[in-house]
């Protein structure tokens, strides 16, 4: 564990004691804490709309079962956890509504009119551009890597594998968004 | 082809680098070796694009903050019924609930210690249910206060009215499972309707 891992873990479990005692700010803390992250979790694993009811429905969830919660796994990781729960269930009501199954294709491949206005640089929309075409569990380790900083140990519980796995996702990732750049240029 | 550095150790560490979660030892060691390796230093490089093409959704997270304290049963010593957005539904529910009582209140003739300018007071308790409806309980203790009986007066409210209190619930996005504080309704002969809060 890192140093700051080890810091944020002390504030996480003293946030969770201050909320079970009943501090309302704490769980205001949690919240300010986790929540970006989250949100860019979600987009990233294709959540267009509603991004702001789903980091939302995290937190009601967590904090309803923080009972359960075990702090051999991070708070961060265990939001994760739950946020990646929604996001497959909302995504498996989404395609038994429309009866379809490309919403798994249409997630993969980007918007990049919408994209243009937040990404400002071209090497950074070259390079989601490679992201986007990797395998979806590569994606996904990858993001959570570079985006998140995580240990392999957090992303192997949030994508549910082993760190050695983890880590050999994310060194193809890297190969083959290199080879990809390398490619266009 | 960018290439790729032989020190799997230090590529290990670079997206943490690049997230700022790197130990403090770690981050030192990273960037001794980046001072010497253009191989890392370009792979850093593509990191920081990479973190750059995956920004977070704007997101309120203070408005998340207190929708999730309202929607959770929060042990605390500020519950969600004294939170403004809680209050606001509450206003709005004995607004429209209160309305309704006074019609029926007139209907019933039992206006009586409201007569003659003075203002009825009726105790309610209102309770939320859930996001997608409402219920709305009776007085905690009518037998000892005049006043009508708001329990079926929810049945009374035109359509139009129900619509308005669901919408005005549903915009909300309250989930609410505790016990709700007391409120009493003041209700003018003239119509006016006001709330006032049950003391404790
Ligand atoms: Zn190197």
């Amino acid at each position: 564990m890192t140093d700051d891992a080890g810091t944020n873990r002390a504030i996480d479990a003293e946030l969770i004691q201050r909320w079970k005692a009943g501090d309302q700010r704490a769980a205001t803390a949690i919240v300010e804490r986790h929540g970006t992250a989250l949100a860019r979790f979600a987009a990233s694993s294709g959540v267009r709309e509603g991004v702001d009811e789903l980091v939302q429905a995290t937190f009601v969830r967590a904090f309803h079962s923080l009972d359960s919660f075990r702090a051999d796994s991070t708070l961060r990781t265990w939001l994760f956890t739950i946020l990646k729960r929604l996001v497959l269930d909302r995504r498996r009501a989404e395609r038994r509504q429309a009866g379809a199954t490309e919403l798994e294709e249409t997630h993969a491949v980007d918007e990049y009119g919408a994209l243009d206005q937040m990404i400002a640089d071209e090497t950074a929309m070259r390079v989601r551009g490679a992201v986007q075409q990797l395998l979806p569990l590569q994606r996904e380790v990858f993001l959570l890597r570079v985006t998140d900083g995580m240990a392999y140990s957090e992303i192997a519980t949030v994508v549910g594998s082993t760190e050695g796995a983890c880590r050999v996702h994310y060194h193809n990732a890297m190969r083959s968004i290199k080879e990809k750049l390398s490619d266009d240029a | 082809m960018m290439r790729d550095c032989e020190n799997g150790e230090i590529r290990d560490l670079l997206p943490l680098y690049a997230a700022g979660t790197v130990s403090q030892a770690d981050r030192a060691t990273v960037e001794a070796h980046l001072s010497g390796c253009a191989d890392c230093a370009s792979e850093l490089e593509l990191l920081d694009a990479a973190r750059r093409a995956y920004p977070a959704p704007a997101v309120e997270l203070g408005a998340v903050a207190r929708r999730v304290a309202m929607a959770s049963q929060v042990r605390s010593s500020k519950p969600y019924y004294r939170q403004p957005l809680w209050r606001a539904a509450a206003s709005i529910t004995l607004f429209i609930v209160g309305a309704a009582g006074v019609v029926i209140a007139r209907q019933a003739g039992e206006v009586g210690s409201g007569a003659g300018g003075q203002a009825l007071v009726q105790p309610l308790d209102s309770v939320i249910r859930d996001s997608a409806g409402i219920g709305v309980v009776g007085p905690a203790d009518v037998s000892t206060q005049r006043g009508v009986s708001l329990g079926p007066s929810l049945a009374d409210l035109s359509d139009a009215q129900i619509e308005a209190l669901l919408a005005s619930l549903d915009g909300l996005d309250v989930t609410v499972r505790a016990e709700p504080d007391t409120f009493a309704v003041v209700i003018v002969p003239d119509g006016g309707v006001g709330t006032a809060r049950g003391n404790r």
